[in-house]
């Protein structure tokens, strides 16, 4: 029919038409959508660039502070990019992208909560690979070696950590000062102090899973840590040992005790019961005299110490069992930053990612004024900023030291497999309510490993000497 | 299409029709085709919106999607899965009880309160408004206001507390896993009961108003007058509620997110907060398909129960 219509030379216009409309079609739209750079000289990047900015409030006011620390700086070394910063909020962030990746759109970065969350990313082809730049930029020499090894999926450089932490022991100064307590250093120190805190009517640790159910995950990483060991954890994650072995079993159980005696937040209800300005407010004002958590809390602590005129102070988890090291840093990435393989303009794309990893001082500056962390790259404690709270910088070298040293241990968030991390948050609350035994929590935990181990998902591990 | 062929047919061959039939026939089949016409836009909306999610749910059901690598075909084994997944039933478990108590409490709390209203005569529309405005609040707002009232250091415990009442003190009522999932159900009945006085009230103030003298001057008392005028007049009002209450205890998600998120230690989880955790902290789309492709089921199993329900009032 259409061959036949064909012949008539009104039909035949009409056709050539057509068809010209929907071969034009795609690159008209191409033309409104792409970010085509526009013509420059050799060497210049220019075009646009999409990046959707997952953030803790949307607020126009932090909206604009992130642009100020994240957009202008680079927008002033390449004046012929334009960064549009598309705020997200945080809960749901990834999935948002997720859903974008599979319609085929996207932002040109590719923002998740670590390797773990990167895996499924790059083995659809979504990352492109940042090896080359990596190389030219010579990044192997300024970052840490578990940071580098952390983003290599499947061979390729793919996922960069933007921020790491580690989980430290706070502890209330003014508090300790007032009753010369000392900081506990093993399971007997600590045991002992904990009696004298009860005594004297205080809570001997701040928690509360109120605001974010998965915040148990953080306790359950610090005991594996200090009861079984980074090098214990190592070789479960190496497929060496299993998650069933009685280090893992005892040191569920350990947190468990201690949980249902009332050592985090005065007892279990109470726990998944307390809000975070509850947790802070009570560590500060002295009702609770230490904290089990991330470098991340570092704002936070300054916010509800000032209000308190209290001091706040900072030591390396005490190991809790025989043979276990002491100093050891658990590292945590915070999220990993990636460029969408599909991304138009993949120049200007790497420009950014060459900027973020190269112009510390805005860094700094980011710490400063927005509560950001730091880079995992090697730095001298003698260039960080005086403004810097000098805690905040004690911290993090002794992370870079532990760094350096392979002094380091693993959390679940970062280091585990999506199906082990996935049945943590799931079930880790049911040990406290005495639902679930840690023996069983251990089974199930092996089970998921063995599952993640099948499917290739288990986060590039890095070494620890922490033996 | 062939309902109308059939119709012109029987038209146009009728012996015995009046002279303007056929063009009465012609009127109708064009009408047929505007209100066709007029369905049209929204039936392909439906179809994008709503069939297009529908189709691809039931195919990911059978996959091993992870919501973003490729799809493969695993059989039956989501559906396997799901039989025996103790977080599901426990979750689908949650979902029931929640069911019961809104068949219950707020169903009756609607009904009295629409019947006191519907005898009040000054003032009647402020309390519409009082009882109406917690349904018109948002869900994080409402969540918020009685998570405080209800926190066990700032809330009601802390004020009677400081009277020298002690009842409260340890009640932790989104923090006990024996309290939490009647805590959310409490607090989401509490923004929607004023919703069923309104719509109650409404349905009561359709009946014929010489019903309700018919009674009186037979002696009927409130009650009497309540179970034989106003449950009977209302039946079709009460099946649409029962049909919303039955579908909104299946989905509800808002409230227990806000004040617990399934917490503690699943105590207060529902199926509709399992399938996001399902696809977006598992990472398994698929599994999650198979979930959510259940709970329509089940939605399904109610509407039809519910569509019979209202079919035999009509009867009636």
């Amino acid at each position: 029919m259409i061959i036949k219509n064909l012949k008539n030379p009104t039909h035949r216009s009409r056709w050539i038409a057509a068809i010209a409309a929907v071969a034009a079609a795609p690159l008209l739209l191409a033309g409104c959508t792409a970010d085509a750079a526009p013509d420059l000289p050799a060497g210049e990047v220019g075009g646009k660039l999409t990046y959707w900015f997952a953030m803790e409030s949307t607020d126009d006011e932090s909206v604009a502070q992130m642009r100020e620390t994240y957009v202008d700086p680079f927008e002033a070394l390449y004046p012929n990019v334009t960064v549009d910063l598309i705020p997200q909020a945080d809960e749901g962030a990834t999935a948002k992208v997720q859903t974008a990746l599979a319609a085929g759109q996207g932002p040109d970065f590719i923002e998740t909560a670590g390797s773990a969350t990167a895996i499924p990313f790059a083995e659809a082809g979504y990352l492109a690979d940042l090896g080359p730049l990596a190389e030219k930029e010579g990044w192997k020499d300024t970052m840490f070696p578990w940071a580098m090894d952390m983003g290599v999926i499947d061979g390729k450089l793919v996922a960069m950590p933007v921020t790491y932490e580690t989980l430290v022991l706070y502890y209330n100064k003014t508090l300790f000062d007032e009753h010369g307590w000392e900081v506990p250093t093993d399971r007997a120190s600590l045991e002992s102090l904990a009696e004298e805190m009860e005594d004297a009517g205080v809570t001997p640790f701040t928690a509360g899973n109120a605001d974010y159910f998965g915040a148990t995950e953080w306790q359950l990483s610090a005991y594996l840590n200090q009861v079984a060991g980074p090098g214990a954890i190592h070789d479960a994650l190496a497929g060496e040992i299993p998650f069933t072995d009685d280090v893992f079993v005892d040191s569920v159980q350990m947190m468990v005790d201690d949980f249902q005696n009332g050592w985090y937040g005065g007892g279990v209800k109470q726990y998944f019961s307390t809000t975070d300005p509850q947790k802070y407010a009570k560590f500060a004002n002295g009702d609770a005299g230490m904290f089990i958590s991330g470098s991340w809390e570092l704002f936070a602590l300054n916010e509800y110490f000032g209000e308190s005129n209290s001091d706040w102070a900072w030591a390396p988890l005490p190991p809790m069992a025989s043979g276990v090291p002491s100093d050891v840093c658990p590292l945590s990435v915070g999220g990993t930053m990636s460029i969408n393989a599909a991304s138009k303009n993949i120049p200007a794309a790497e420009a950014y990612v060459k900027w973020m990893f190269s112009d510390i001082d805005a860094r700094w500056n980011a710490i400063e004024t927005i509560g950001d962390l730091p880079l995992p790259v090697a730095f001298d404690p003698a260039d960080v900023p005086e403004s810097i709270d000098p805690r905040f910088t004690e911290q993090y070298t002794a992370i870079s030291d532990a760094s350096l040293a392979e002094n380091v241990g693993y959390v679940t968030w970062t280091s585990f497999g999506g199906a082990q991390e996935a049945y943590i948050l799931e079930n880790v609350d049911r040990l406290l309510t005495g639902d679930l035994s840690a023996k069983d929590f251990c089974k199930a935990l092996d089970e998921a490993y063995q599952k993640d181990a099948a499917a290739g998902v288990i986060p590039p591990l890095f070494d620890t000497s922490a033996r | 299409m062939t309902q109308l062929l059939a119709s012109a047919s029987v038209e146009s061959a009728a012996p015995g029709a009046v002279p303007t039939a056929p063009r009465r026939g012609r009127l109708r089949r064009r009408g047929r085709l505007i209100a066709i016409a007029f369905v049209l836009p929204a039936l392909a909306v439906n179809l994008l919106v709503i069939g297009g999610p529908t189709v691809s749910s039931i195919i990911y059901s059978f996959t091993d999607w992870n919501g973003i690598t490729a799809p493969e075909f695993v059989g039956l084994d989501n559906w396997v899965r799901l039989l025996g997944d103790d977080t599901f039933w426990n979750a689908l478990g949650h979902n029931f009880i929640y069911l019961l108590i809104f068949l219950t409490a707020p169903m009756a709390m609607g009904l009295v309160g629409a019947f006191m209203l519907s005898r009040i005569r000054r003032g009647a529309a402020l309390f519409r408004v009082l009882f109406f405005i917690p349904y018109l609040l948002v869900s994080v707002i409402n969540a918020q206001i009685w998570r405080n009232l209800l926190d066990p250091e700032l809330g009601i415990a802390s004020v009677l507390r400081g009277m020298g009442i002690h009842w409260l003190d340890d009640v932790y009522f989104f923090a006990d896993k024996d309290l939490a999932l009647y805590s959310v159900a409490f607090v989401d009945n509490w923004h929607f009961w004023g919703f069923l006085v309104v719509l109650f009230l409404a349905a009561m103030q359709g009946i014929d108003a010489s019903q309700y003298e018919a009674a009186r001057i037979d002696g009927a008392n409130a009650w009497q007058e309540f179970r034989h005028v106003v449950l009977p007049g209302i039946r079709p009002t009460l099946t649409f509620a029962l049909t919303i209450i039955a579908i909104g205890a299946l989905l509800v998600y808002d409230y227990p997110f806000i004040l617990t998120a399934g917490g503690p230690a699943g105590s207060s989880d529902v199926a509709s907060l399992l399938v996001n955790r399902t696809a977006f902290v598992s990472r398994e789309a698929g599994y999650a398909s198979t979930i959510a492709l259940a709970l329509s089921l089940l939605g399904g199993v109610f509407l039809i129960f519910f569509n019979i329900l209202r079919r035999r009032e009509e009867e009636n």
